[in-house]
């Protein structure tokens, strides 16, 4: 009896302690908790694969695009989601409904957060080699830092028009992946530049180019962390950081592309010249990191007429007749290529049907330009006509004479009109006008105000410096996180 | 173009039902009963000794009870160290051998029925007073009410006025037992009492006073509560006197009453506590179970289905309904905490049926069911009349804002017929006056008529059980076959499932036993049906569309593009005819799915001294179903598919396709399920003292469960070579494609091919000590721990610990407790918690891994982000119950009362996108339960000829939400939420309704008591009200019996009360809607008698907040709470035993015939709409179903219809 007993509990104690904690420990399938570097560059990846830089609502606050009275009617019928449009055309207090969110805010937070998770996972773990913690390091400061240079020219006012340093004039600033304990408040615009040149400063010399796959254009690359930093001093009115940050991009990469040439062969090829705008297919040479925005109403291009099929492509990218009027319409191939003409109207072509969103690329002509402002306003005239210059060169036809080709300026100030017309004739539909014109009121005061037929009928205008230049924060985020503050409206 | 209809299918199932529903009334109401059998009572029965053994009585009583139908009735005491009884092989009559072996024990006994019922001998009395009364002998006969005598009824004569407890049976002088012919002899003394008792009856009490010698006693029926209910919690079995939890026991005969293949649907009102809830009229696997009130948000809800000690995986579906012995509902902590993290839904014990010793017992039964096709006029759509109506005011006005667009050529989405009409009309091809003509045909064409012709049926289902079991001491076996063949009321839809189940329990050696078990279930299924009413829903056929012109043609059913489009491609080679019909789709349609389960099961128990075992079982179970759709070329899915993906190549100059257009598009989908358990368990039962009874048992467990599936496509798949062009994978067509218009879309056409797992472990430590004191004080300590793979790598999170402590009283084993009409009392308290788990819970944030062509990156998406404080659900219950059985047992009955806290629940915390996300799973939520359950058999009226017998269950549950977390506090999302904080669950939150306004406009009440109109949006959640719960607070259900004779005739009534629902109503955002719109708002003066909004003008509807605000103010407003109460009669049923004799001569034991009437109606319906509240029909494409969420899941419609079934059971 005794014995039986205790063979009994030796049988139970061995079936018992055989480790249990080994026996739970089991890989979960499926999913994957990123632990080495190489892992963490796939998260990473995944903000390459979205590329979500979304700032749609750029494409109507700035004076390159309308929608015809004439064509309202048509885009209400056209897109489902046309009263966000709406909303945006008219100006409105409210983009959004109080039940949804603005994807400006929640993608551009999201690649914070992606960002942030990475930074946060690469001081627990000790993997891989001192070159690759520091590339995977670098690319997460600059989509963290992209993504806060989008929320703060969105959702804030140009610095220059207040004053930066006031609180809660900026944008929540979140340097922790899921803290619960975060402070949502809105650090002052101020915090976030700092954030934002810190990131890309501390980014540049991390990163190492020669690790990434060759040819994709999508990296947060060494000429990426420059690129955007000169966009960001440039905003901020320190224009030799600027200049130097843009050489440094330019150092890197500078390679343009000659639409004479290029322009035509892409459209043997594609029957259709926005191809140049299709970094996943074409990956043109100029783009130093590709971003897209959200869904833009450039396409609808089916077409059923009177029981035949007709290709007939119907876009509402028209042109304002202020922006038509500064181009050169003979020879500027941005011009006669990228537009087409409707019916008394302009439209821009660009964009890419296959993916209607308007790419907010950072490109070698918009570092190009970028310097080329900042030498203006450093008063290196020559230096801002060079650039001008040799991006009108690759621009234009080859038959067009030089001397409409070239541009010269006799002063300082006349050199920086032909820069602020040159940005809005080369990076047009990219969203970056709207952020422009909030600068140059703030900075030039060139009292620039937007007037809209909106699809009311009435005359709205959006005056230079008003509150709504910082656009409304979605109401649903200050519902969930009320101290999130509003923007006057 | 012109199809012929080839497959002409004549309503003759309808005519056919309509006969049989007709002969069964008949049959019903002029039934004779005048069948008469004669009691059998054979003691004669034979048991088989199969070698030379030396046994206890207990052991020989086993064999009895093994080989023969008898169950025992005895006082354990009686076989206290008893002597040990030498067997020879051989065969034994069964008095014969409880003759000779109760002797040794000077014991006697009587059959009852199939009871025996052991009883000392008594030659003396122990009372010298009494002894030395003169003694003579008395004879009488002894007759139930009904005249019939009672056999083997006991006969004592003692010296006090009572014999009602073993501890009287000291006062016992002698005892005797009644004939055949119910007659007794026995020797009294004057001023003894006579005592006759008999099991079913109340005991006869006289005292002898003067000298009369024959007594003519007629006893009075009772029903008979055997003490010994075992319960079986799936670890342990236990009698449920020494229980302190609450159960719920099924027995087999009330399982077996209802004629279902499915035993989900058996359950309907068998127990206390456990509501069901139907999502469909088709019942089977859209029933969903709630025990006690809902007690998680996102955890699973569904109570844990455990068979022969082991969790079920496979479903009900893999479980022979005939199988089934007992199920037990373990509700409290103290019945189910054993069961850990898996028991907060409390748990469903089934117990399958075992050989028993003797020769092969067969059983056959075949059963039909004959369904009848559902109604669509339940569906309360609005008349063509109103369709057109409507249809064409949308298009005239502007509204339907696509309009314009067809028209100038910007859109090719297609046109209802009504549409077309109007479409015509303005491209010029008809004049006006032939738009009006052929408008007035659609209004006047109803298509309900053909649908319910060609796409559903009456259906007849058929099943058909074989079982064979017997077996020797050594071996016995139990084996079933089951064959169900089942047509849905949906043509199209058919399935057929075999299981076979096959139980071995073999004695190795005499203190090693070892049972081995094998369940296989096969399923094949073909669904065709296009998912029933779903095109009715969804508008693909309005209803003014016809399947079948007048000629007999099937029609060409506008969809997905433009009519006048879609002829002009067809004339191009490369494209494929782009017709659509139901009625050929469902011909064409080659949709099945294969799924097999099997189940091995074995125990190895060690008797190592009597007192203790130990058990090692273990259980492994593999599941795989195989989906097949394969659409052919002949399917418009599959042409429509490939001429869509048909572009104009600019490089080449031809038409070319993303998907081949020879051969169809084949989707294969399989998933696999693996599961085992192991388990090793010590059990401990001992008597000390004959008054101290310990129970306890140890212990461990490890589960593994694995779950594989994948899905392939292939395009271009010929079905007979084989052949196909591709194996589809992910990035195919992933990017957008150019499609047939030129447009360059993303292709929706294909589910990426994907392969998916999951791999769960679980490790257990369970123990469980019983203290009984006498019988009468029973305590009982429950603990588990449960440590899981899920919750990341957190191994403090991993472990949890669940307990609970019950105790109990049997207060009628008490001396001091004397009433005599109660003949059992017992009162039981517990205390515990149980858990739940969510499987995709982590601690750790996940990501999944993928791959993209867009940039040749393979790359890690967030999936779930972690949250390190995450834990378990918990559930604290505390319950009270009593069990009681009063009037010689003919009432029985219990009351429970209990509090389920459920704490730290998981819910999705809405989280600023601010955050990187925008939810995470917190442990936030708080439910609170409170109920009282009463389950009562009452049996007025028990002769052997006549009985009547009833059985009441009838729960009150209220849960209410204590804590959950709302996305955010508007109005809207209150409304539209599922669970609403301080509410109680399922609270109907409705705007406050103001009635129409003068022209017609909806109006609600603001937050300030001011009317507002759809012109200002309510955000203030403040302004909304609450009108009660769509959740039942009452439920339960009422069965009741006759049998006369051979033949029974029951009625099964259940009723929900005390909820509410959402009437359905228009929605003017739809084409289709709502019957309602007849009464709408058409001139002043309406508002006085209608709250149906007008029509919207054009300004109205293209104003979106306008317009959502104009669609929801009315549809979810309080004046549309309806009372959802109702008393339905389940089901009618007959069963019809055939006569002994009859039996006899055809060498049967026993020939069941049983009729069955399902879905009969409403006794008492508490709402005028003509609506059933458990499928409440939709308008308009939105279900208004379960609270007035909008998005929910199921698609409830037509009532469940009439259902009439026959079945026949022979056993020989």
């Amino acid at each position: 009896m005794k014995t039986k007993l205790k063979y009994i509990l030796i049988l139970l104690i061995t079936a018992t302690t055989f480790s249990c904690d080994d026996y739970v420990d089991i890989e979960a399938e499926g999913f994957v908790i990123p632990y080495t570097v190489d892992e963490l560059q796939q998260v990473l990846n995944e903000e390459y694969v979205q590329a979500n830089s979304t700032y749609a609502a750029t494409f109507f606050t700035n004076d390159d695009f309308i929608i015809p009275v004439s064509k309202q009617t048509d885009f209400r019928g056209a897109f489902v989601y046309h009263f966000y449009w709406e909303n945006i055309y008219g100006f409105e207090d409210h983009f959004y409904s109080i039940e949804e969110t603005d994807g400006a805010w929640s993608y551009n937070y999201e690649a914070i957060g992606i960002a942030n998770y990475v930074l946060d996972k690469l001081e627990l773990i000790d993997d891989g080699s001192e070159d690759n913690r520091n590339n995977v390091k670098g690319e997460a400061l600059v989509i963290r830092a992209s993504a806060y240079y989008n929320l703060i020219n969105l959702y804030s006012k140009h610095p220059a028009a207040i004053d930066p340093e006031t609180p809660e004039s900026g944008v929540p600033l979140l340097t922790e992946f899921a803290n619960p304990d975060a402070d949502l408040t809105r650090a002052s615009i101020q915090e976030v530049y700092d954030l934002i040149i810190s990131d890309l400063t501390t980014a540049a010399p991390l990163i190492n180019d020669s690790a990434k796959p060759g040819g994709e254009k999508t990296f947060a690359s060494m000429a990426a962390a420059y690129g955007l930093l000169s966009r960001a001093y440039l905003q901020i009115g320190e224009y030799q950081l600027a200049l130097n940050a843009a050489n440094s991009a330019l150092a890197l990469q500078s390679d343009l592309l000659t639409y004479s040439t290029d322009l035509v062969e892409l459209n043997n090829t594609l029957g259709d010249p926005t191809g140049l705008l299709r970094p996943q297919y074409y990956n043109p040479k100029e783009i130093i990191m590709h971003r897209r925005g959200n869904s833009t109403p450039f396409y609808v291009r089916s077409a059923f007429i009177g029981g035949v099929f007709q290709t007939v492509i119907k876009k509402f990218s028209y042109l304002s007749d202020d922006l038509v009027s500064i181009f050169d319409q003979t020879y500027d191939m941005r011009y006669t290529k990228l537009t087409e003409s409707e019916t008394g109207l302009r439209r821009w072509k660009g964009g890419d049907s296959a993916y209607p969103y308007n790419l907010t690329d950072l490109t070698v002509p918009e570092v190009m330009l970028n310097r080329a402002e900042a030498n203006a306003r450093l008063n290196n005239v020559s230096e801002a006509l060079i650039d001008i210059n040799t991006l009108r060169e690759h621009r234009f036809t080859a038959t067009a004479p030089t001397s409409v080709v070239n541009l010269t300026a006799s002063s300082p100030e006349e050199a920086l009109t032909i820069v602020k017309d040159e940005r809005r004739r080369e990076l047009l539909g990219r969203g970056i006008r709207s952020f422009d014109i909030k600068r140059y009121n703030a900075v030039d005061g060139d009292n620039i105000s937007i007037i809209h037929t909106n699809f009311q009928g009435e005359e709205v205008t959006l005056e230079a410096n008003s509150n709504k230049w910082a656009m409304p924060i979605p109401r649903k985020e200050i519902f969930l996180a009320p101290e999130i503050s509003q923007n006057p409206r | 173009m012109k199809l012929k209809l080839y497959n002409v299918l004549m309503p003759k199932r309808q005519r056919l039902f309509q006969l049989i529903m007709r002969t069964f009334i008949f049959l019903f109401c002029t039934t004779v009963f005048a069948l008469s059998s004669n009691g059998v009572n054979s003691q004669n029965d034979t048991i088989l000794i199969n070698r030379d053994q030396s046994v206890s009585i207990e052991k020989i009583f086993d064999y009895i009870k093994e080989q023969t139908d008898y169950s025992f009735v005895y006082n354990e005491k009686y076989l206290v160290n008893t002597p040990i009884v030498e067997l020879k092989k051989g065969v034994y009559k069964v008095s014969e051998i409880l003759n000779e072996s109760l002797k040794l024990i000077n014991c006697t006994y009587t059959f009852d029925n199939n009871v025996i019922v052991v009883k000392p001998k008594k030659n003396g009395s122990t009372n010298p007073e009494v002894l030395q009364q003169e003694k003579f002998l008395i004879k009488g006969v002894i007759k139930d009410e009904a005249g019939f005598p009672v056999p083997g009824a006991n006969v004592m004569v003692t010296s006090i006025d009572k014999y009602q407890k073993e501890t009287d049976k000291d006062y016992i002088i002698r005892g005797t037992s009644t004939d055949f012919e119910g007659n007794f002899e026995i020797a009294v003394s004057l001023g003894h009492f006579l005592i006759v008792s008999s099991i079913g009856f109340e005991t006869f009490k006289e005292k002898i006073t003067t000298k009369k010698d024959f007594y003519s006693i007629v006893l009075k029926e009772s029903v008979m509560q055997l003490e010994a209910v075992v319960i079986s919690t799936g670890y342990q079995k236990t009698n449920k006197k020494l229980a302190t939890g609450s159960y719920s026991t099924i027995e087999k005969a009330d399982l077996q009453r209802q004629v279902t293949t499915n035993l989900v649907d058996r359950l309907e009102g068998l127990s206390t506590g456990l509501l069901t809830t139907v999502s469909n009229g088709n019942g089977g696997d859209n029933i969903s179970l709630t025990l006690r009130g809902l007690s998680t948000f996102n955890a699973n809800d569904q109570p844990l289905i455990v068979v022969d000690g082991f969790p079920m995986q496979g479903g009900f579906n893999t479980l022979n309904p005939d199988d089934v012995e007992t199920m037990t509902i373990l509700k409290d902590a103290a019945a189910a905490s054993i069961w850990g993290t898996q028991s907060a839904n409390g748990v469903i014990v089934i117990t399958t049926k075992k050989g028993k010793i003797g020769k092969p017992t067969v059983e056959f039964s075949v059963y039909s069911t004959i369904k009848q096709s559902p109604h669509l006029n339940d569906l309360q759509i609005a008349t063509s009349q109103e369709l057109v109506d409507w249809e064409s005011y949308r298009i005239t006005s502007g509204i339907y804002t696509n309009y314009p667009n067809i028209l100038n050529g910007t859109s090719s989405s297609y046109l209802t017929a009504v549409g077309q009409v109007w479409y015509d009309n303005d491209q010029g091809t008809i004049t006006d006056g032939e738009r009006e003509a052929r408008l007035a045909v659609l209004r006047n064409t109803d298509n309900y008529s053909q649908i319910e012709k060609y796409l559903m049926r009456t259906s007849i289902s058929n099943q058909y059980n074989f079982s064979v079991s017997g077996g020797s001491t050594t071996n016995k076996y139990y084996a079933s076959f089951v064959l169900n063949d089942d047509e849905s009321v949906y043509r199209g839809d058919d399935s057929q499932r075999v299981n076979i189940n096959f139980k071995d329990d073999i004695q190795l050696h005499k203190k090693l036993d070892l049972s081995i078990g094998a369940n296989t279930t096969f399923n094949k299924a073909s669904y065709n049906s296009e998912g029933g009413l779903d095109l009715v829903y969804d508008g693909i056929i309005p209803r003014y569309q016809l399947l079948v012109d007048e000629d007999g043609n099937l029609t060409d059913v506008p969809r997905d593009y433009l009519a006048s489009l879609k002829r002009f491609y067809e004339t191009n080679p490369e494209f494929l005819d782009w017709s659509y019909n139901p009625i050929s789709e469902l011909a064409a349609r080659d949709n099945t799915l294969k799924s097999m389960n099997l189940r091995f099961q074995a125990a190895l128990k060690w008797d190592i001294t009597n007192f203790l075992k130990l058990t090692a079982s273990g259980i492994y179970e593999r599941g795989s179903t195989d989906r097949r759709v394969f659409s052919s070329t002949e399917t418009y899915e599959a042409r429509n598919e490939i001429n869509r993906l048909t572009y104009y190549d600019d490089d080449e100059g031809e038409w070319a396709h993303h998907i081949p257009n020879t051969g169809g598009i084949l989707q294969l989908k399989t998933s696999d399920l693996e599961f085992y358990t192991l388990r090793s368990q010590l059990e401990f039962d001992k008597d000390i003292a004959s008054v101290h009874n310990i129970k306890s048992m140890l212990g461990v467990e490890a589960q593994d469960k694995r779950i594989k599936g994948a899905l392939n496509e292939y395009v271009g798949y010929n079905e007979s070579s084989l052949i196909f062009d591709k194996l589809f994978s992910y990035g195919d067509l992933s990017s957008p494609v150019e499609y047939f218009d030129g447009v360059i879309r993303s292709a929706n056409f294909s589910n990426p091919a994907y392969i998916s797992s999951t791999h769960i472990r679980n490790i257990s430590f369970f123990g469980n000590l019983s203290y009984a004191y006498n019988n009468k004080y029973i305590i009982t300590l429950t603990a588990k721990t449960d440590q899981s793979s899920l919750f990341g790598s957190s191994a403090r999170l991993r472990l949890n610990k669940l307990w609970s402590v019950g105790g109990s009283w049997n207060i009628d084993e008490e001396a001091f407790f004397n009433v005599p009409f109660i003949n059992t009392l017992k009162l039981r308290g517990s205390y515990g918690v149980n858990g739940n788990i969510k499987e995709n819970g982590t601690t750790e944030s996940v990501f999944t891994a993928g791959y993209t062509t867009l940039a040749n990156l393979p790359y890690y998406n967030l999936s779930v982000v972690g949250n390190p404080e995450l834990t378990l659900e918990d559930t604290y219950t505390g319950n009270l119950g009593i069990d009681f059985s009063l009037s010689n047992y003919r009432i029985n009955g219990s009351i429970d009362v209990y509090e389920r806290h459920s704490k730290n629940l998981l819910t999705q915390r809405q989280i600023t996108s601010t955050q990187g996300y925008s939810s995470q799973l917190v442990n936030n939520g708080e439910i609170i339960n409170r109920g009282i359950e009463l389950s009562l058999n009452f049996i007025p009226v028990q002769t052997p000829d006549f009985t009547w017998n009833n059985r009441l269950n009838f729960t009150y549950n209220k849960g209410k939400v204590l804590n959950y977390e709302l996305d955010d506090e508007l109005a809207y999302t209150r409304i539209t939420s599922p669970y609403v904080q301080g509410e109680e669950i399922g609270a109907l939150i409705s705007y406050k309704w103001a009635g129409l306004s003068a022209d017609g406009s909806p109006q609600i009440y603001d937050e300030t008591g001011a009317i507002i109109d759809a012109n200002t949006t309510l955000t203030d959640a403040n302004a909304t009200t609450v009108r009660g719960s769509r959740t039942p607070k009452y439920f339960g259900s009422f069965d009741t019996s006759i049998t006369y004779k051979d033949l029974t005739l029951g009625v099964f009534l259940t009723t929900k009360l005390g909820h509410k629902f959402r009437k359905p109503t228009v929605n003017y955002s739809n084409t289709v809607v709502h019957q309602d719109i007849q009464n709408r708002w058409q001139e002043t003066g309406d508002e006085v008698f209608t709250d149906i909004p007008r029509y919207p003008t054009v300004n109205e509807a293209t104003n979106t907040e306008f317009f959502t605000n104009y669609n929801r103010y009315y549809r979810l407003s309080d004046a549309l709470i309806v009372d959802a109460s109702y008393i339905r009669i389940k089901d009618l049923y007959l069963k019809y035993k055939l006569n002994k004799n009859v039996l006899d001569k055809m060498s049967l034991n026993s020939v069941e015939f049983i009729a069955q009437l399902r879905n009969i109606g409403f006794l008492w319906l508490a709402n005028d709409y003509d609506i059933d509240p458990d499928t409440i029909p939709f308008s308009g494409g939105v279900l208004v179903g379960a609270g007035g969420d909008e998005t929910a899941v199921s698609r409830p419609g037509y009532k469940p219809t009439p259902q009439i079934s026959f079945g026949v059971n022979v056993k020989f």
